[in-house]
Formats: C-alpha cells, structure tokens, sequence
C-alpha cells in the first residue's frame, strides 16, 4: 500500500486550516460560509444546462482560476448499479447523475483551463472506468469529444492507480481517523461532487457530502481485506461497525446503530477529503429514497433546478431547504426520520453552517425554489 | 383534554367511554342509513368542491364554468409549500393545506380567515361533509376533523406502528363517516365523532385518495409489490371484508399506484392510471365485480388521476408531457393533447362545458376544449402539478412556488399570458 498526499493539497490544506482558525479566533460562533447559487433547468439539454451552469459558476466567482491548470476529479453519483425505470423514467434521468450535467460541468472545466478532468465513480462492475462508465448509460465518446482532457475511474477498488492513498481526519473523528482511497481521489488538486438531489434512507438527504460515502473501496470497506475483485457494499463496516476498517477505527466503536454511524461516516470523509465544488443535479430526481431497492417507498421528482456552491455543508444545507426540510431539524425530525443529521454534525466539526440565514443565496431564492420531497419511510 | 398516542382528542364533552358507544351507535345506524339515504344521495351537491378532484367518485368534474380568458385575480403566497389542491366551502370559503402543517381558510377575495396548525406537514387536500366541516390526515398519522371556524372537532391516531402519513384525501360518506388510507397498509373507517369502526389491511403503500360510488362503497389501490400487482379493492361501508380485489401484473415492484381512482356511476365503471417499467397502462373495470373492461397502454407512466367528462370521456396527463382523451366504454383514444412540457403530473379537471384544464412540470397550466383545442395558457415560475379546481367562474391553481393563483376574468397578468 502506497500513502500519498500531494505537496499541493498538503500546503492547501493547511492554508485552509489557518484560515478557519483565524475565522473562529475572530467570530468564536461563527461558521464557515460562502455563496450557494440556484437556477432553474427544467431539461437535460448540453447547451441549455452548459450556460445555466455557467451563469452560476460566474455568480459563485474563482471557478476558472479554481480549476485553471489544475487536475480536476468529478464524484458523480451513479450508485445502486443499473437499475429498474422510476415510474418509466430510467434510472440515468431518474437516479443517478445525469451524464449532460457531468458533460456540461466537464466542458465548462475544460474552457476554464483544467488540465485533466477525472470523471470516478464506485461502479458495481469490475470492468475499467471507461468501459463500466459506458455499461452505466454515459457515452463516454460525446465526453471525449467535447472534453479532450477527460479521463475515467471505476473506483469500486484500486483501480489504474499502483496502490491506494490515505486521508486522514482532522482533529476529532467522529468514528474514522483516516480513510484509505482511490488515488484519483487523493492525487487532485480539485474535488468536484456531483450528486443527485435525492434522499437518503438513513441520512435524511443525498447531496454533495453524502455523495462522498462511495470513495471508500470495496476492497477496504466491505469486510474483505483487499480484495481487488470485491463488489461488496459498506454495510457491515461503516453502516453497522460490525467489522472495523483495519487502524482506521476510532475504539471502543461508538456505535453500531446505522443511524448514528452514517451520517458521522460522511462527516469524516467530507473532512478528510473536502470537497471544492458541488453541483447538485436536481433537474429530474426520485423522492423517499435513494434508489430502486427502496421500492413503492420512492416516487418521482421533477424540481428542475441546480444547487451550486464551493461550501458543501452550505450547498447542502441550501438544497434541504428547498426540499422542503428544515437543515437544522434535529434526528428524528423529518427528513432525519432514521438518523443523525449529518449537516448539523458538519457544522459541529466546523465544516461550514447549517443555518440557512447565514449563507448568501444567488439566482433563484429558496422560496421561489422550493420543491417540497416527500420524506423517507419512517422505520 | 390529553393526548394519547392512538385514538381520538375530541374538543366536545364525549369522551372516554362514550366514545366507543358514540362509535357503536353510529355504526348501527349507518348499516341502515347506508341503505336508504346514500341512496337517495348519489352524489354531494351542497359545495361545488368537497374534496380531492371535486366530488367523492373523483371524477374531476366540477358543475361550474371555467374561466373563459385566464389572469390572476389573486394570489395567495403560503409560508410553506403547497403542494395539494384547494377545496372549496359551500359559503366560497377557500380551504388550502401546506407541507408546514398549516391549514389555510380563505375568503373568496383571498383574504386569510384563519389557520390551523396540524402536527405534521400536510400534502392533501381537505375534504368537506354536507355541514361544512373539514376532514384531513398528516404525515405522522393524525387525522383531523375542524369546524368551518378553524376550531378543533377532534382528532385521532392512527394505529402505532411504522410509517402511518396519509397522503390521499379521505373519503366523506353523507353521514359523516371518513375513509382514510395510510402508509401503515390500512384503510380506516372512522365515525362521524372520531372513533375507530373498522380497518382494513392492504397489501401496499396507499398514495392515491379513497373513492365512493353512488351507495357509499369505497374503492382504492396500491401496488402489491410482493407480485408485482396493482391491487383494487371495494369495501362496503360497514365492513373490512372486502367485496372483491381486483389484482392486475403490473411487472414492476416498485412504482407504486399514485393516482387516485375515478368512478363514473353512469357507466358503473372505475378508471385508474397506473405504470408497469415501461409503460403506463389505464384500466377500466367494472364496479360490480372488478372484472376489467379494458385495458389502455401509454407511452410512460401515469401519476394522474382520470378525469371523467359528462359524456363519459376519460381524462388522463402522461409523463411523456400529454394529456390524453380516452373513450370510456374501450380505452381508444379520441384526442392526444401536447403540453410541450416533458411531464404531465397532475391530474386534469373538467368543467361544466367539458373543458378541460391540467397543469404540467414547465409550470404551465393549459385550458382545453371538449375537441381537445388550447383555449389559452398561462405559465408560472414553478411546477404545477396539483389537479386545478373550477368554481364559479374561476379556476384554482396551487403552484410549487408555495401559491394559490385563482384565474378568471378581468384579472391582472401575474402569470405570463399567451393565447392561441
């Protein structure tokens, strides 16, 4: 096993750190936060989200010298494997993120001056990126042509890279000291996610930081110890703690109890591997759950919108707004009907605030965007 | 007054015991009113709107003119997000829930009566008895009854459990008895003062609202996902046992049965629209024994209740963004309407000339002729995908941007308006 952290990320890492200390010597309560912008897009057309994405890019401000010269690694979120149509809808439209919004944003990258652009995805399939990419519903060649500079990872495991990296949680972990990753993930000087606006079973919502829950490998954090062939989901190691991630465990395991487990999962992966942009896809969605195995539970969407921001607790917490829920209900509240609520424990960490007054919204209000989702099943 | 987790509050001096011979007497009586006066009352008249899509067989049809040119003569914006239709009082009183939990009374001009605040967040429409009184259910499972004042009747839980939202309508019978279905797979038979009569399992999620035909039965539907079934069933009103389910492959386990079904008693038929994986299929069956009578495929799903004209042509929106016409006697289609929207969600509506009006996923609510012509549209900022409401002239229109737009005439252009 390889341990890599680019020279780059390190000193902007400690950048970062120095500076919300400096924020929180100055503002003791105060949180991290930034702009969130919001836009109406009601179809999956190239040029129509390309230039809604831009304006929002351009009200956002820094995206092109955020990513000018720099290799930029996209998490979409294409989880659950192909699966079965949403009320007749596939599950491209409905499900996963839509390949014209990753398409859109990769081609904006590209005009801006990225360098490389790394499109990763924990697929269900063993085959390379480009090829379980395509298998996955993305046309991998519409991408290659407007985006030359793209490139594809199946980061279920290992992957192209020689071994896997490590993160490691600052400061306090809730459950995780470290994660160990995907190199794509590690050896970037941009992380982009890229979710669906969806819920989540356990964590209420699905949106930029929970998209983060399948960087860990199946290798690692499915119960087998480095199995490259692995397809195995996290459950049994970061849902029920039943077996630990090898010297990454907090101990004694606070918990076994899914929804406390979750939701403190993505904190600390959000932490150890912050993310730069977040451009939620809530153009076509489901609601009541994340995926096809939820069953009659899931109905479908259309809000029409993206959800952008470089403070993913903000974006989040913007995005659970307009879905009709209060971002800093307590557990047990609607949409946290069956865990924690993974954006007020973000902003126990200081990641950035949960509380919509303190974040400035561009473009469309959450009022005039608002799109009430039915809440998960409550267990 | 407490509150416990399962049974009634009620603001009256009838509790305790005397709930559930209050409960027991009203069953009796029912089993002989149920005969005799629904029978005599085939239909509701004394509001033009008493419930989810107008009257208690659902049929989206509203005796009212629509309005013959659109503008917004008012706007209501709501603290929280609309996402159900309104229903009208017999007085004009404007009755609208929001996903907060309120409950709105409105006046006719628009001006706020009064709130009531349910405990959890509301997506149905109310639905209103022969006095006036209103009847709707929350997500965690309370159900309520109001006087037209806004003051509590009662309220009752339901059966502790898992999930127990209501996300359909109840059912009013004309002797006050409500038919509720909730997440927890029951249907529930509560009395006229809040008591439990009876529960009936089903073998799904119920979404859609209960039906009535003209002797009081009740009808609704889920997906029994264990077959991968739609599952129809009719009830008596005074009995659990059903009196016959209606099981269909649907070949899908997850999408499950939203619309509400729509029962046209002239033809003794019920319509509902439902979706297999790829494709969404309306069925037609009989009331008397639930034998199909025809079956139609569209292009893609059908989250649309049926609308059903006075000439007994049914109304369904599509999500391939059309609405379509549909003879009722064999399912062929009459006219195809285009939205240019990419979904129709809503449910249609019909008024008294036959026209029609639905709303689509683009925010454009579509005026409609009998021949399937655009009379005029009007486009808001945000998803319409409630079933519009025509009373008196006026068309009434919830709106994802958390407003009740009522359009009719003489009106200023809130909306952007373009005529055919």
């Amino acid at each position: 096993m390889t341990i890599a952290c680019s020279r780059r990320r390190f000193i902007s890492r400690v950048a970062a750190l120095g500076a919300a200390c400096a924020s929180a010597g100055r503002h003791a309560y105060a949180l991290p936060t930034a702009p969130v912008a919001v836009a109406r897009c009601r179809r999956y057309d190239f040029n129509l989200v390309k230039s809604t994405l831009f304006t929002m890019f351009d009200q956002l401000g820094g995206i092109p010298n955020l990513v000018k010269g720099k290799t930029v690694t996209i998490k979409v979120n294409v989880t659950g494997g192909m699966s079965a149509p949403i009320y007749t809808l596939s599950a491209v439209e409905t499900v996963y993120t839509h390949p014209i919004v990753v398409l859109a944003s990769a081609s904006l990258f590209y005009d801006f001056g990225a360098r490389r652009i790394v499109i990763c995805e924990s697929l269900y399939d063993l085959a390379d990126g480009r090829t379980a990419f395509q298998k996955s519903g993305y046309d991998v060649a519409a991408f290659e042509s407007t985006v030359p500079v793209v490139e594809w990872e199946n980061t279920r495991n290992r992957g192209t890279g020689s071994g896997y990296g490590q993160m490691s949680v600052p400061g306090q972990p809730y459950l995780y000291s470290r994660f160990t990753l995907n190199h794509r993930y590690v050896n970037t000087d941009v992380m982009v996610s890229i979710p669906k606006m969806k819920n989540h079973q356990i964590a209420g919502v699905t949106l930029a930081m929970k998209n983060l829950f399948g960087i860990t490998p199946s290798s690692l954090y499915s119960g087998v110890d480095q199995d490259e062939a692995s397809l195995g989901n996290r459950v049994a190691v970061l849902h029920d703690g039943t077996i630990a991630a090898a010297g990454e465990e907090v101990f004694p395991v606070p918990s076994t109890l899914p929804g406390y487990r979750v939701p403190r999962a993505v904190v600390d992966i959000v932490s150890a591997r912050p993310i730069d942009l977040s451009v939620i896809d809530g153009v076509v969605s489901m609601q009541g759950g994340e995926g096809v195995w939820q069953g009659t539970r899931v109905g479908l969407v259309a809000p029409g919108l993206f959800i952008a921001g470089r403070n993913s607790v903000c974006t989040d917490a913007v995005a659970t707004a307009i879905m009709g829920y209060d971002p800093e209900a307590a557990e047990g509240a609607k949409p946290f009907y069956n865990g924690a609520n993974m954006l007020a424990l973000a902003a126990l960490r200081g990641l950035g605030t949960n509380k919509l007054a303190d974040i400035p919204v561009t473009g469309l209000s959450v009022a005039q965007a608002r799109y009430s989702f039915l809440p998960v099943f409550k267990e | 007054m407490t509150r416990g987790t399962q049974g009634t509050e009620a603001t009256e001096g009838t509790q305790g015991a005397f709930t559930s011979l209050v409960s027991l007497l009203s069953l009796l009586s029912l089993v002989s009113l149920v005969a005799s006066v629904s029978a005599l009352l085939p239909t509701l008249a004394l509001a033009d709107t008493l419930t989810f899509h107008g009257d208690y067989q659902r049929t989206g049809r509203f005796p009212a003119a629509g309005p013959v040119a659109p503008g917004v003569l008012w706007k209501f914006q709501a603290a929280g997000s609309i996402v159900a239709s309104p229903v009208i009082g017999p007085d004009g009183t404007v009755y609208l829930a929001g996903t907060d939990g309120r409950l709105y009374a409105l006046t006719p001009d628009g001006s706020k009566k009064w709130e009531f605040q349910a405990e959890e967040s509301l997506f149905t429409t109310p639905s209103l008895d022969a006095w006036g009184r209103l009847y709707f259910g929350d997500l965690d499972g309370w159900f309520y009854s109001l006087y037209p004042d806004g003051s509590l009747r009662w309220k009752y839980r339901l059966a502790e459990g898992t999930d127990r939202r209501i996300l359909g309508s109840p059912a009013v019978s004309p002797e006050g008895v409500s038919f509720v279905a909730a997440w927890n797979n029951q249907l529930y038979s509560i009395s006229p003062d809040g008591g439990l009569l009876w529960q009936a399992a089903l073998n799904g999620l119920p979404t859609g609202a209960p039906a009535l035909d003209g002797l009081g039965n009740v009808y609704v539907a889920c997906l029994d996902s264990s077959d991968a079934q739609l599952a129809v069933y009719k009830f008596t009103p005074i009995s659990p046992t059903p009196v016959w389910t209606c099981r269909e492959p649907l070949w899908n386990s997850s999408n499950r049965v939203i619309a509400s079904p729509a029962i046209e008693t002239d033809r003794n038929n019920l319509y509902i629209g439902t979706c297999t994986n790829t494709a969404g299929l309306v069925f037609a069956l009989d009331l008397t024994d639930g034998q199909v009578v025809f079956r139609k495929s569209l292009p893609k799903g059908i989250l649309s209740s049926p609308a059903i004209r006075d000439d007994g042509i049914v109304l369904v929106g599509c999500l391939d963004g059309k609405l379509y016409a549909l003879d009722g006697q064999n399912g062929a289609e009459r006219w195809v309407y285009e939205t240019g929207a990419p979904y129709v969600f809503g449910s249609p509506a019909v008024d008294r000339q036959g026209n029609a009006y639905v709303g689509d996923s683009d925010g454009t609510v579509h005026a409609i002729s009998r021949g399937g012509q655009r009379l005029w549209k009007l486009t808001s900022d945000a998803n319409v995908e409630s079933a519009p409401v025509v009373d008196g002239g006026r068309l009434y229109v919830t709106s994802f941007d958390s407003s009740l737009y009522v359009v009719g005439r003489n009106a200023n252009r809130r909306w952007r308006e373009r005529r055919r």
